[in-house]
C-alpha cells in the first residue's frame, strides 16, 4: 500500500541513485571486448552445407553429361560423314554418270586448273564459235540424255555441276540465243570444262567493264557469276549482281545478254532446264559435290526455329532444406535439433512459374516471369534455461558431495508451410547454339543443353509478408515435341539469401532442390 | 560520435568505437551493478557480464534513442540472471525480524545521507529484497512483472519490498541517529 509518504521517500530513493554512477573495475574493458568478440553462429546441421554444395555439383555434372549425351550423335568429321552418305543407295541417274563423275572429280581434286588451262580447254573443245554454235551444243546435250552416257565428258559436266539437268518438254528452237549456262560457279555449258567452277573468284565486274576488260571467255571462269537463262523471250540486259549461294546475280557480259532467272538457289526451272538441286555456297559445296542430289539428306519440311520472344509455363516438384541457426538469447539456450530424413514427404514442396522469354542473341536469353513456390519446414528442438532448475546433492563420504545441475527441458515441434510468391528473372545460355551443325542432323530433333542463373524476389505469404528471395542456377535439355512447343527438363537449385525470423529459437534459410518440367510456346 | 554513429560502428564490431561505446556508458552501468549487487566484486562480475552481453547483442538494436533503455534491460536482465544463479545456492533466511516501524525522520535522513552510505544500506538488503526493491523502486515494474521475471508470487513480492522498505528504514534510522543530534 503506497502513502504520500512512501512515493516520497520512493522518490528521493530513485533521485539518488537511478543516474549513479560508478567506476568500474580495471581492464574490464579487455575481458568484455574478449567476450564479446563474435564467435561463428553455430549451425544447426553441419552436414546441410556439405549436402547443398554436394547438390550443387550434381546438378552442375548432371548438366554436362546431359550436354554431352546430347552432343554425341553430331560428332561426325567430314571425312565419316562424307564416307556415311557414299554408303548410302545410289539413283539409277547416278550410276550412269558414275565413271565419269569419280573421273572428274578426281581431276577436281588432283588438280585445280588455272583460268588458262580452262579457257584452253574450252577452246579446244568448240570449234565453233557463235551463239548459234553453243545453242546447238546445249541442245545436243540437253535434248540428249542417252548420250550422256557415251559421252564421259557431257556427263562430267553436270556431275559437276551439281545438277540435274532433264530434257525439256520441248525442245530448244536452234534460233534461240542460248548462253553458257553457269550455275554458282558450275558451267553447264557443253563446250566448258566443269572445273572451272571452282576457280576462286576474281572480284565482281561491274556491268560494261567485263566486255571491255576481258574477253568473253574469261568472263565466264568468274565462278561468282551465273548464265543462267536461255530464254525465249528476246534479249533483255543483265544488270543484277550475284554473291554465292544467294540468289543475286551479277552482271555479266557474254554479247549477248539474256534475263536471269529470279532466283536460282531455290530451284527454278529454267525454260526447258529443271534444277531439282539447291545451290549451296563454298562451304558445302566440296562436301556435297561428291554424291547425288538424291543421296543428299534433305532438310525437315518444317524448319522449327527458336522464336525471339516466346512464354513459357513450368511446374518443379522440389525438396526443401533449411540451414537453422539457433538464436542467441540470455535466458535459453536451443540444442538437440533433429530434421526430417532428406527424401522426407515433409520436405516435399512445389514451384510453378509463368512468364515470356526474349532472345537477347543466338546464345543467350533472359526469362522473366511469376513464381510461386510452397516450401515445407518441419523441425524439432529442444530448450532449456541458461541457469540449472534444481540440483542433486549427492554425499560421497563425511567431506565431500557431488553436486550435479538439472536443467528443465522443454521440446518444440515445428512444422511450417510457407508459400513464396514473387519475380523471377533468369539468364538463359546455350552453349550449343553456336556449335555448327552438319546437315545430316536437324536443327531441332535432339535434346538441346542450356544453363541457366537468375533471381526471384518476393514475400512470403504466411510469415507475416517478410521479402525475401531466392538465387538459382540449373542445368536443363530442350527440345521440340510439337511445332512450336518445346519441352524443357531442368534439375535447379534455389538458395534464400535472406533467413525468416518468425521463430524465436531459430533462424532458418532455406534452399531447394528440384526438378522444373516446363513447356515453351 | 553522436550515439547512433557510435551504434552502427559498434555493430560492425569496431574495436576503436567499442572502447568509446564503453567509456561513455560503463559510469552509469556499473551505478547499476551497484545497486542490484550485494558486494563490489559481484557488482564488478555483474558488470563485465552485462556489458559482454551488450556488446554481444548490440546489433539486434535498431533504434539508437533507445540505446540507454535497451542497456538497462540487459543490465537488469543480467542482475536478475544472477539472482537467480545465487538464489539457488543460498540457503533461505529468515528476515521476519525485520520489523515495519518507522519515524518521519526517514525523509529528511535519506537527503543527508552520502550516496556511498545509501548503497551500502542496499547492499546490506537481502538478495530477494533488494531484487524487488531495484526492480520496483528503481524501475518501475509492477509486482506481476517482478513475480514473473524473478520466479515468485505476486504476493511475495508486495511482502519482500514491504520488508525491504522496513530494513531500508531501520539502517537508515541508525545512520540518522549519528547525523541527527537535534538539540
Amino acid at each position: 500500500m503506497n502513502t504520500p509518504e512512501h512515493d516520497d521517500w520512493e522518490r528521493l530513493f530513485r533521485q539518488r541513485l537511478t543516474d549513479l554512477e560508478a567506476q568500474p573495475p580495471a581492464g574490464a574493458l579487455a575481458r568484455i571486448l574478449a567476450a564479446a568478440n563474435p564467435l561463428p553462429a553455430p549451425v544447426a546441421n553441419p552436414v546441410s552445407a556439405a549436402r547443398m554444395g554436394m547438390g550443387g555439383v550434381a546438378a552442375v555434372l548432371l548438366g554436362i553429361w546431359l550436354m554431352q549425351a546430347t552432343q554425341r550423335p553430331q560428332r561426325h568429321s567430314v571425312p565419316d560423314e562424307v564416307a556415311r552418305m557414299q554408303t548410302q543407295s545410289v539413283p539409277a541417274e547416278t550410276m550412269q554418270i558414275n565413271g565419269a563423275e569419280r573421273q572428274s572429280t578426281g581431276h577436281r581434286l588432283s588438280k585445280r586448273p588455272s583460268p588458262a588451262e580452262s579457257r584452253q580447254e574450252r577452246n579446244a573443245a568448240t570449234n565453233p564459235v557463235g551463239p548459234s554454235a553453243k545453242a546447238d551444243k546445249v541442245r545436243e546435250t540437253v535434248n540428249a540424255p542417252d548420250e550422256l552416257v557415251s559421252h564421259p565428258e557431257s556427263a562430267n559436266q553436270l556431275a559437276h555441276s551439281n545438277r540435274i539437268i532433264k530434257p525439256a518438254p520441248q525442245s530448244v528452237k536452234s534460233n534461240r540465243a542460248i548462253k553458257p549456262v553457269i550455275a554458282s560457279g558450275f558451267a553447264v555449258n557443253s563446250t566448258q570444262k566443269v572445273y572451272s567452277a571452282v576457280i576462286p573468284h576474281r572480284g565482281f565486274l561491274a556491268p560494261g567493264q567485263a566486255a571491255t576488260q576481258r574477253p568473253e571467255s574469261e568472263s565466264r571462269l568468274n565462278p561468282k557469276m551465273v548464265l543462267a537463262n536461255v530464254s525465249a523471250n528476246g534479249p533483255e540486259s543483265i544488270t543484277s549482281g550475284f554473291s554465292e549461294g544467294s540468289a543475286r546475280v551479277p552482271a555479266i557480259n557474254t554479247g549477248t545478254t539474256k534475263p536471269l532467272v529470279p532466283d536460282l538457289s531455290r530451284g527454278v526451272a529454267i525454260d526447258g532446264l529443271e534444277t531439282q538441286r539447291t545451290i549451296q555456297p563454298y562451304t558445302k559445296r566440296i562436301l556435297l559435290s561428291e554424291t547425288t542430289p538424291e543421296t543428299l539428306p534433305t532438310a525437315p519440311a518444317v524448319v522449327r526455329q527458336r522464336p525471339a520472344r516466346a512464354w513459357f509455363v513450368a511446374v518443379t516438384p522440389l525438396y526443401t532444406y533449411h540451414q537453422l541457426t539457433p538464436v542467441r538469447t540470455d535466458e535459453r539456450y536451443v540444442e538437440q535439433i533433429q530434421t526430417p530424413g532428406p527424401l522426407s514427404g515433409g520436405r516435399a514442396g512445389w514451384r510453378a512459374q509463368i512468364g515470356i522469354e526474349q532472345a537477347i542473341n543466338k546464345q543467350f536469353a533472359i526469362r522473366a516471369g511469376l513464381t510461386m513456390s510452397e516450401l515445407r519446414q518441419s523441425v524439432q528442438y529442444s530448450s532449456r534455461g541458461a541457469s540449472f532448475d534444481s540440483a542433486r546433492v549427492e554425499v560421497l563420504d563425511n567431506q565431500t558431495i557431488r553436486l550435479t545441475p538439472l536443467y528443465r527441458r522443454q521440446t518444440e515441434q515445428l512444422a511450417n508451410t510457407r508459400q513464396f510468391v514473387g519475380f523471377s528473372t533468369d539468364v538463359i545460355w546455350r552453349p550449343s547454339a553456336a556449335r555448327p551443325r552438319l546437315a545430316a542432323s536437324g536443327p531441332n530433333q535432339t535434346w538441346q543443353p542450356y544453363l541457366t542463373a537468375g533471381l526471384s524476389a518476393g514475400k512470403y505469404t504466411g510469415s507475416g509478408g517478410v521479402v525475401s528471395g531466392f538465387g538459382q542456377v540449373s542445368a536443363g535439355v530442350e527440345r521440340a515435341v510439337w511445332p512450336g512447343w518445346w519441352l524443357r527438363v531442368e534439375p535447379s537449385v534455389q538458395y534464400g539469401w535472406r533467413a525468416l525470423t518468425d521463430n524465436p529459437a531459430l533462424t532458418t534459410r532455406p534452399y531447394t532442390y528440384g526438378l522444373t518440367i516446363g513447356l515453351r510456346h | 560520435m553522436t550515439d547512433l554513429e557510435l551504434l552502427r560502428a559498434c555493430q560492425q564490431n569496431d574495436p576503436r568505437a567499442q572502447t568509446a561505446f564503453y567509456e561513455r556508458f560503463r559510469g552509469r552501468l556499473m551505478g547499476m551493478c551497484r545497486r542490484y549487487a550485494k558486494s563490489r566484486a559481484e557488482a564488478d562480475d555483474m558488470f563485465q557480464e552485462g556489458f559482454a552481453r551488450i556488446f554481444q547483442q548490440l546489433h539486434t538494436l535498431e533504434q539508437a534513442e533507445k540505446l540507454l533503455p535497451w542497456m538497462k534491460r540487459v543490465m537488469t536482465n543480467t542482475a536478475i540472471n544472477v539472482y537467480h544463479k545465487n538464489s539457488k545456492q543460498r540457503a533461505e533466511t529468515d528476515y521476519e525480524e525485520a520489523l515495519d516501524h518507522h519515524t518521519d525522520d526517514h525523509l529528511a535522513v535519506l537527503a543527508r545521507l552520502s550516496t556511498d552510505e545509501l548503497l551500502q544500506s542496499v547492499e546490506a538488503l537481502p538478495d530477494g529484497y533488494r531484487m524487488v526493491f531495484n526492480l520496483y523502486v528503481m524501475e518501475g515494474f509492477t509486482h506481476p512483472e517482478i513475480g514473473e521475471l524473478l520466479g515468485i508470487a505476486e504476493g511475495t513480492s508486495k511482502s519482500q519490498l514491504a520488508r525491504a522498505k522496513a530494513m531500508l528504514k531501520r539502517k537508515l534510522s541508525t545512520l540518522g541517529i549519528v547525523s541527527y543530534e537535534h538539540t
